[in-house]
């Protein structure tokens, strides 16, 4: 598999794995605080509600004279059971049904417990009116019935007080008994009394009865008050509680497993990433490495090429030039050789000549000179001269001889404008004249040129340039082998030169076949050739170009197809260090 | 039974009975009625943007009705002096409208107590249709969001936009501002004898030993319990209506909260006529008579019955500075 693929899936899982983390940490709550706190208003509300059961026990033994204690409390924990609720037991927080239930449950049972509390309130506040106005009721009407003279009257109502009194008070359910027996009594005394009095009466009667009904049911809600299990409510679901925490928190502890997990995976797989990283750049080294060494390779191939092909470029125009330069030794060297043979022979009639002086001087030599002898050998040799002279031979040796000399003349100025074209092999910057190496240039182009008709225009003045002579020979040959071979045998080529501001211009121009736009465009790419293969290595112009450029200076070719060439060279005065140094 | 068989005579009995029934209140100077504090904590903020808004008739369908026309702070002591009290098209409810004075006091809210708080009992009047008639809350905090100084506070105080829970939140806030402190009673609770007049001092202690304090007692001398109106003699013998209504009944639907309702506070009594939940009694004289009558089921004379209500004149307070 590729390793970014690979990359890919290990990223997604772990990105993956974090999401599924925080997402299962989110859906836990934050135990210990959530803890801290119900733990803290669970305690707040067992304490709460014992003070209900306490300050109502208060109220009812009257040691608090009002409830307002006993409100607040109720209040109170009912404001802390609901906001229990809003922040922690309600259905869209908290999942667990069991741990609702229990809360329902201690909700209702303090609901119930608040409402019994409430009846408790009333019937107490309405109990304690009737306990305090009962006993002094009835000892009034004791009194008026003492005054009236009604016995059994004045005992039943001090006997209904003190049962009150105790059963009030002391919670006798003896005297509850006997007051509730004592009241059919109490109505049946009521017509006896005054009239006055009958008011009064009633007014009694029904606070007893109000004792006995509202402390019956104000101890009956009190009891059931105290008596409710919202204590072991509160311990239920304190209990519950604990034990959610605990799941809570072993399931927080798988939590901490699956972050080890997770941090283990992340690590294992960073790991493997960077084994794989590590191979890859190890392989990827490698690869450089051979990348380069075949790039270098493929470079110094190049370069050993393109100096080997610079080389036979040389060598290409070094053959033509020794082939023009021995076309052109060729000529006179044959005629010298022919003049030379004929001069020889020559030679053997002047020899017999010489020979006969020899002999004519031993005759004289001799005591007796044969003077006879001596005519015959003049007569012999003013015979042969005469012939020869007849013959014309010794003029034509003149002529022959003046002819050679005309002819080794010649060589030696080939000889010489080789040495000028090709100090190719001197590597220094010259003050240079151009038209020397033009004219140098041409002559070993002669052959080449043939009969093809050259104009030279060389302009006045034109000052030295500082060059590399024999590397602008060769663009010059370059430029000239190219316009003769594109033009016909009659062809002309013009050379211009002329001084600008900058330096000097060359311009050389044929009458030849001219090139397309399309070959003006390549002309200075290497290898570009339009020549037949062997001819030409395509490299000429590629060189010169370069030549050209290296010395500050530009070519410019101007062709039209069928109409000719024009080929213009710039080049400096001087030459700038950079280029100086690129030149050599 | 300990006391009869020590051989003791009736009398000494109930003589002692009686000195232990009294005793033990006299004991301790009992605290029945304690004083309101000089001041509320409140959030000033929201308190004043609550004031706003009790003030503001944009919170009733037709833009007539605020909770001020009802609850009058300014010449009706935080009542409105009607029987009952109209709402929206003169529509009306059929109980009184209480004070909103120290209510801030009272363990539940309403007549019958179905509020537990003020912040709860403030969701009521707006939607109810006879009273400030708005078909729904979502209404009102869109017709508040038109006014962008409400979107500005709202947002400024609550870090919020509009909504039903901090209207009624802020409302409840300026709510607890609206108590009376410094009433002459007050004043004599905290030691200052001279501060109610002889009178105001003997109907205090009637008060006290008629039994009215049994009911209406604690800081706010009511509101701390629920109690049946009628408990020594059945209302249904009162000539007037007010067995009419089944009060905290309607809520619970328990048989023996028939007719029960909050005892109402009597710090602003004398100054909120009419009077109980149908305000179907005119006078406090009036009122105070049916009390004796039916909820404490004896005979006052008319001396004792003035002196109460000059007691009952001495709870009035004063309306704190920069609340109004
Ligand atoms: C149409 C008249 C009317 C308007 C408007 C009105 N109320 Fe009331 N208010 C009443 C009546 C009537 C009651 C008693 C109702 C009951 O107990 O059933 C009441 C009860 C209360 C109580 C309970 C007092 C206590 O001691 O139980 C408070 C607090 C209160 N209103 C505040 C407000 C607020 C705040 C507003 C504005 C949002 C308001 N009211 C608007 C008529 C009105
Ligand atoms: C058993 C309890 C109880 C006792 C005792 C009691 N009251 Fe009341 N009181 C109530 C209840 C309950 C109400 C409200 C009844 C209603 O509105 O239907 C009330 C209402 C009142 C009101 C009307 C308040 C208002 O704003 O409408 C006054 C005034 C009053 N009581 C004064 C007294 C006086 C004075 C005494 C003593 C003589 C007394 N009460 C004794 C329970 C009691």
């Amino acid at each position: 598999m590729k390793p970014s693929i690979l990359l890919l899936i290990y990223l997604s899982l772990a990105i993956g794995g974090a999401a599924g983390i925080v997402y299962y940490q989110s859906t836990l709550p934050d135990t210990e605080q959530m803890n801290n706190d119900v733990s803290q208003k669970l305690l707040s509300i067992d304490g709460l509600n014992a003070s209900v059961g306490e300050l109502a026990l208060r109220s009812r033994h009257h040691i608090d004279n009002n409830y307002d204690n006993l409100t607040r409390t109720t209040a109170l924990l009912e404001q802390s059971l609901v906001s229990l609720e809003q922040r922690y037991f309600n259905p869209e927080q908290l999942k667990d049904p069991m741990l609702l239930r229990n809360f329902e449950l201690l909700n209702k049972e303090i609901m119930i417990q608040n409402d019994l509390i409430e009846s408790f309130k009333s019937h107490n506040s309405v109990l304690r009116n009737s306990v305090r106005y009962a006993p002094a009721a009835g000892q009034n009407l004791m009194q008026i019935a003492r005054e009236a003279k009604l016995i059994e009257a004045e005992g039943l109502y001090a006997q209904v007080v003190r049962e009150l009194l105790e059963y009030a008070l002391l919670g006798s359910s003896l005297s509850e008994e006997k007051l509730k027996i004592a009241l059919p009594k109490l109505a049946e005394i009521e017509t006896a009394l005054p009239e006055f009095a009958q008011i009064a009466h009633l007014e009694f009667t029904r606070h007893v009865k109000t004792v006995l009904d509202e402390k019956a049911l104000t101890d009956q809600y009190l009891s059931k008050a105290l008596l409710t299990t919202s204590s072991s409510k509160i311990q239920g679901l304190s209990q519950a509680w604990n034990q959610w925490i605990m799941q809570q928190s072993s399931q927080a502890a798988r939590l901490d497993q699956w972050v080890m997990a997770y941090i283990a995976f992340l690590l294992v797989g960073l790991g493997f990433i960077a084994w794989k990283l590590r191979s890859l750049y190890l392989h990827l080294d490698h690869e450089v490495a051979v990348q380069t060494a075949e790039v270098q390779k493929a470079f110094d191939d190049l370069k050993e090429s393109e100096s080997k092909l610079v080389q036979s470029e040389k060598m290409a125009s070094l053959g033509q030039m020794v082939a023009g330069v021995a076309h052109e030794i060729n000529t006179p060297l044959g005629y010298i050789s022919s003049n030379v043979d004929t001069i020889r022979l020559n030679m053997g009639e002047l020899d017999g000549i010489l020979q006969s002086v020899d002999m004519i001087s031993q005759e004289i030599s001799q005591s007796k000179p044969n003077t006879k002898k001596i005519g015959n050998i003049v007569k012999r040799m003013v015979h042969v001269y005469r012939s020869m002279r007849q013959r014309e031979t010794l003029s034509e040796i003149e002529d022959l001889l003046q002819d050679s000399s005309y002819g080794l003349s010649e060589i030696s100025d080939l000889v010489s404008s080789l040495k000028d074209f090709s100090r190719l092999d001197r590597t220094s910057v010259l003050d240079t004249d151009l038209h020397q190496g033009l004219d140098a240039t041409l002559k070993i182009c002669s052959s080449l040129i043939g009969q093809r008709q050259v104009i030279k225009t060389y302009g006045q003045n034109i000052p030295l340039i500082e060059c590399m002579p024999a590397q602008l020979n060769q663009v010059f040959m370059n430029i000239i082998t190219n316009s003769a071979q594109a033009t016909a045998d009659d062809g002309v080529i013009e050379i211009i030169t002329r001084a600008t501001d900058q330096g000097v211009e060359i311009e050389f121009s044929d009458n030849g076949s001219g090139m397309s736009e399309s070959t003006i465009k390549q002309i200075f790419d290497p290898f570009f050739t339009t020549k037949e293969v062997g001819e030409g290595t395509g490299l000429g112009m590629s060189i010169s170009y370069k030549i050209i450029k290296s010395h500050g200076g530009d070519i410019e070719v101007n062709s039209l197809l069928n109409q000719g060439t024009q080929v213009t060279v710039k080049l400096p005065l001087k030459q700038s260090q950079a280029s100086l140094s690129v030149i050599k | 039974m300990f006391l009869l068989n020590a051989g003791f005579t009736d009398r000494q009995v109930l003589a002692g009975l009686l000195f232990v029934s009294l005793g033990c209140a006299k004991a301790t100077e009992p605290t029945f009625i304690t004083p309101i504090p000089q001041h509320m904590a409140v959030d000033e903020a929201k308190a004043k943007l609550g004031k706003t808004l009790f003030f503001d008739k944009r919170l009733s369908t037709d833009n007539s009705i605020s909770c001020a026309t009802c609850h009058d702070l300014n010449g009706a002591f935080g009542a409105d002096g009607q029987q009952f009290s109209s709402g929206v098209n003169g529509l009306q409810g059929t109980r009184n409208s209480p004070t909103v004075f120290n209510a801030v006091f009272n363990f539940k809210q309403f007549w019958d107590g179905r509020a537990h708080d003020l912040v709860e009992q403030a969701r009521g009047p707006v939607t109810n249709p006879v009273e400030m008639g708005m078909a729904t809350w979502t209404e009102v905090v869109r017709k508040l969001a038109d006014d962008s100084q409400y979107v500005e506070a709202f947002q400024q105080i609550y870090g919020q936009g509009i909504n039903e829970d901090l209207i009624v939140d802020a409302i409840a806030e300026y709510e607890k501002q609206l108590i009376t402190p410094n009433s002459p009673f007050d004043q004599f609770l905290n030691g200052d004898e001279s501060a109610i007049t002889a009178k105001q001092k003997k109907g205090y202690e009637l008060f006290k030993a008629y039994g009215c304090v049994s009911c209406h007692q604690g800081k706010n001398v009511g509101g701390n319990m629920f109690q049946k109106m009628g408990v020594l003699k059945d209302i249904n013998l009162q000539s007037g209506s007010l067995n009419e209504d089944l009060g905290r009944y309607e809520v619970t639907k328990n048989e023996w909260d028939k007719r029960v309702f909050k005892v109402p506070s009597l710090r602003l009594a004398v100054k909120t006529a009419p009077y109980f939940h149908d305000g179907s009694v005119k006078t406090i004289e009036e009122a105070v008579d049916i009390m004796i009558e039916f909820q404490l089921g004896r005979t006052v004379p008319k001396d004792d019955r003035s002196s109460i209500i000059a007691f009952l004149e001495s709870l009035v307070g004063e309306i704190p500075e920069g609340v109004l």
